[in-house]
């Protein structure tokens, strides 16, 4: 069964004045649990509304919202119970941690779910090793920390409730080339090992495609594409006509299409693109 | 880089400088011996007029210590900065160095003052003591060239990432500077404000021959420079053309940055036998690329 | 959440009371509501109505919006109007029932009392609505720079105000992201009593502060890069000049005041 579901989710801004605006409309989904899903999408394409939508946050003008079954605007209860069972981290995250120390900030979400001591020890401290912080850290001030520390501080705090989705809001925003793989190796590795399903919010198909599984692109209000990485950069055209970033390697490749080299588009790591042209020339297609 | 004809602008000798709090009078290595962590470490560095640099480093590289060294925002600990000739040490001059050497910081919403986009633009030239007409006739030439100028009356809270940072250059630009530094100005900015950014930053060498230094990670960004700069703890580690710098793959990935697909993708496939020039943009790739393959039967 | 609050709020406009001179508008309108208390006969009053009617036409604000800025008054008012009608015990008696009295004093007073507060939050709210935040706080900077030792103080406090003005949206913007992910944290806000709220509060306040004096930090670096460095020798791009609407409505003002003593003079102190 699916895990998330949405039927016909439409939300607008500033409903019932003249300065009503549709953010995202007539959007259904269907996301199986144990993906790890990439939202791409450009700003203002109603890809942070909707995800807001997943744990109730917001509540959809029509349609529905489903998570593992269960409608969550049924009653006061489903919608408390999304709240934990959809576990949001929003952009910037480290801008929350108020706590004085890295323990108490990561036991919040816990301790917001009424959970006994032990439990929360146990969530803390897995989450803590999910993320890379180590112990001695637990016991400083996150204020102390160093940017990426926080941000990872910060992830660890949404973990620690152990949701049944975990959606992230451009979790690698503003990092360096280092601090954005180690970012998405502790979520890739979180995926393997419990086996959750994952949401990784984007504005390029650049760096999150590379982990995941399905990707969902939104673009204008709507859910324009979902599938497998493959299947969706065999639409790369498609893709940047949206305006949106795709690998350099892949532009390489559309345009020595365009040239009339007939590569296939559907290339997006350095890796296949060589694969791709040695394998050309193994069956004599082209040469040099 | 050292033309003759070129003076250096920015001139760093020997330049230290720790966030640590030092003890008056302390001697440079009897700081070492205390083990001071240098956010920029005995530093020799000449920006030259009319250059187009960008420093390249991952976070705690020192990169942005020295963007803000080169403004008088902090000073070194020790060793001088010489900026078009004023020591960043001389505090009566800061005035005069900073209408010379403007900057562009990270966070496009706290470096807006007012509450009207013009009037935040005329924010530095009004500071200067400039008359109302100069100071008007600076501002819109100054929106007009981030093309910011039909958002003149607009409030600036209103506007996107990347506009605000437009704003934010068009207020640097309106005091007429010679050299502008960005420090990490992209960094919070979406795909397309960063094109944005980047097509202004270019703009601004290429057409207002201003000297122009940028601080990124990003090695796209980096590669549209003319001279790069990599540091790693303090130290430059690689200072050459886009092509010199990021041909040695293996040390910039040693330093945790990327070097572009592109330049990669020419290496592999030089390693294959592929006879390829230097390899820093798409373009250059798909050029590159259609000129070596053959296509049989065609 | 917090964006429905609107504290001197601005409606922008071209009409001639949007055109006027800030700091002719605000002379004028302390002027006026000085002379609001001046009055003191329904005649001198009725003009003083009638001038305000003339401006809100002229500034073509809608009335519902005039009406929703009185509206938060509305039981301060008929409170001390009630007050007033019960317990002032001058001229004749007219109604009597066990121990409550309605003498004609009480009406004038009461009916008095509640046109001069209308007319107060209608005259001061003109100015709010038809003058853009900035435009008052250079106003008063200009009006007060003739002063020249306390010059520097007041340049300072009108800085202090623009960047106020600035960040507000930004700070409001803050706050709701940030309640947005303490939420999904499972923050209750919503619930309990004022104490549980307010403690429920702190996971939201604390971060805000701490981006706040990041934001405050990183503007005073970006404002001396800006050559930032004081009122000495700082120059301003918009001039202020008056024009002819200003003598215009200095003169009207001026003539409707005169006319307000005469007919005090000639009516008589009615309260």
């Amino acid at each position: 069964m699916a895990i998330l579901k949405t039927e016909h989710l439409t939300y607008s801004y500033s409903t019932g004045t003249p300065f009503e605006v549709t953010a995202i409309e007539d959007i259904d989904l269907e996301i199986e649990t144990g993906e790890l899903v990439a939202v791409i999408g450009h700003t203002g394409s109603g890809k942070s509304t909707l995800i807001q939508h997943f744990n109730g946050l917001l509540k959809p003008k029509e349609g529905k919202v489903y998570v593992d079954g269960q409608d969550i605007w049924e009653s006061k209860k489903t919608l408390r119970a999304s709240r934990f069972a959809v576990g949001l981290c929003f952009q910037y995250p480290e801008y929350q941690l108020f706590e004085e120390t890295v323990y108490k900030d990561i036991a919040f979400g816990p301790k917001n779910m009424k959970l006994s001591e032990e439990e929360i020890d146990r969530r803390v401290r897995e989450a803590a090793r999910f993320t890379g912080v180590p112990d001695d850290m637990l016991e400083k001030s996150p204020f102390d920390l160093s940017g990426g520390e926080k941000r990872r501080v910060a992830i660890a705090g949404v973990m620690a409730m152990e949701p049944k989705i975990l959606i992230l809001d451009e979790p690698t925003a503003g990092l360096d080339p280092k601090g954005r793989d180690t970012i998405l190796g502790l979520i890739q590795n979180y995926r393997e090992e419990t086996g959750r399903t994952v949401m990784i919010v984007s504005h390029s198909m650049d760096d999150v495609a590379k982990i995941a599984t399905k990707v969902l692109v939104i673009n204008d209000k709507h859910a324009a594409m979902y599938g497998t990485v493959d299947e969706i950069y065999e639409r790369s055209e498609e893709l940047i006509a949206m305006g949106l970033d795709v690998p350099q390697v892949t532009k390489v490749f559309l345009g020595l299409r365009e040239k009339g080299i007939p590569v296939r588009t559907d290339i997006y790591t350095v890796e296949q693109a060589r694969a791709e042209l040695l394998d050309l020339r193994a069956k004599g297609v082209v040469a040099w | 880089m050292s033309e003759t004809n070129k003076e250096a602008v920015i001139r760093l000798r020997g330049v230290s400088f720790t966030y640590d709090e030092l003890p008056e009078g302390i001697s440079e290595a009897e700081a070492r011996a205390k083990g001071a962590p240098m956010a920029v470490d005995a530093l020799d560095l000449d920006i030259y007029d009319g250059e187009c640099v960008a420093v390249l480093g991952h976070n705690g590289s020192g990169k942005s210590t020295f963007a803000k060294l080169c403004n008088g925002i902090l000073v070194p600990d020790y060793g001088d900065i010489l900026v078009y000739g004023i020591n960043t040490r001389e505090e009566d001059r800061l005035l005069e160095l900073r209408q010379k050497v403007g900057m562009v910081f990270q966070n496009p919403d706290n470096q807006i003052v007012a509450t009207v986009v013009e009037e935040d633009v005329a924010f530095g030239p009004e500071n200067l003591g400039f008359p109302p007409e100069e100071i008007r006739a600076r501002v819109d030439s100054a929106l007009k060239a981030v093309r910011m100028y039909k958002y003149r009356g607009h409030e600036p809270h209103k506007l996107s990432g990347g506009q605000k940072q437009r704003v934010a250059i068009a207020g640097i630009l309106a005091m007429k500077p010679e050299c502008i530094l960005f420090d990490e100005s992209t960094a919070m900015l979406d795909p397309k404000g960063r094109r944005d950014i980047m097509r202004i930053i270019r703009k601004m060498h290429d057409e207002m021959k201003k000297t122009v230094v940028y601080i990124t990670h990003y090695m796209e960004e980096a590669a549209l420079a003319d001279r790069v700069i990599v540091m790693e703890n303090g130290k430059v580690i690689s200072d050459g053309t886009p092509v010199e710098v990021f041909s040695d793959i293996d040390r910039i990935r040693a330093v945790g940055l990327d070097v572009p697909e592109a330049t990669e993708l020419g290496a592999l496939l030089r390693e294959e036998g592929m006879a390829l020039p230097d390899i820093l943009t798409t373009e250059d790739c798909i050029e590159a690329l259609a000129n070596t393959l053959t296509v049989k039967g065609a | 959440m917090v964006k429905d609050i609107t504290i001197g709020q601005y409606f922008p406009g071209r009409s001639v009371i949007h055109k006027l001179d800030p700091r002719m508008k605000l002379v004028l309108t302390l002027f006026f509501i000085v002379f609001i208390f001046v009055c003191h006969n329904f005649w001198s009053l009725g003009l003083m109505v009638v001038t305000l009617g003339l401006v809100v036409a002229l500034s073509r604000i809608s009335i519902k919006t005039i009406l929703r800025g009185i509206k938060p008054v509305v039981i301060i008012i008929l409170f001390t109007a009630v007050l007033n009608l019960l317990y002032i015990r001058t001229g004749d008696l007219i109604w009597e029932w066990k121990f409550l009295h309605l003498y004609t004093g009480g009406i004038y007073t009461a009916s008095f009392m509640v046109v001069r507060i209308l007319a107060l939050i209608v005259a001061s709210s003109m100015l709010t609505y038809t003058t853009s935040p900035t435009l008052i706080t250079d106003a008063i900077e200009r009006l007060l720079s003739p002063l020249k030792f306390m010059r520097g103080g007041v340049h300072t406090i009108a800085m202090m105000m623009t960047i106020a003005l600035r960040f507000i949206p930004t700070l409001i913007e803050e706050f709701d992201k940030i309640t947005s992910a303490q939420k999904a944290r499972g923050a209750d806000l919503e619930t309990g009593n004022i104490l549980e709220r307010t403690r429920a509060l702190i996971p939201v306040f604390i971060p805000l502060f701490i981006t706040s004096f990041r934001r405050a930090y990183e503007l005073a670096y970006a404002m001396e890069c800006r050559c930032y460095h004081g009122y000495e020798g700082r120059t301003r791009m918009r001039q202020m000049k008056l024009e002819a609407r200003d003598y215009v409505a200095l003169l009207l003002i001026v003539v409707v005041m005169a006319a307000i003593i005469l007919l005090n003079h000639f009516f008589g102190k009615l309260v």
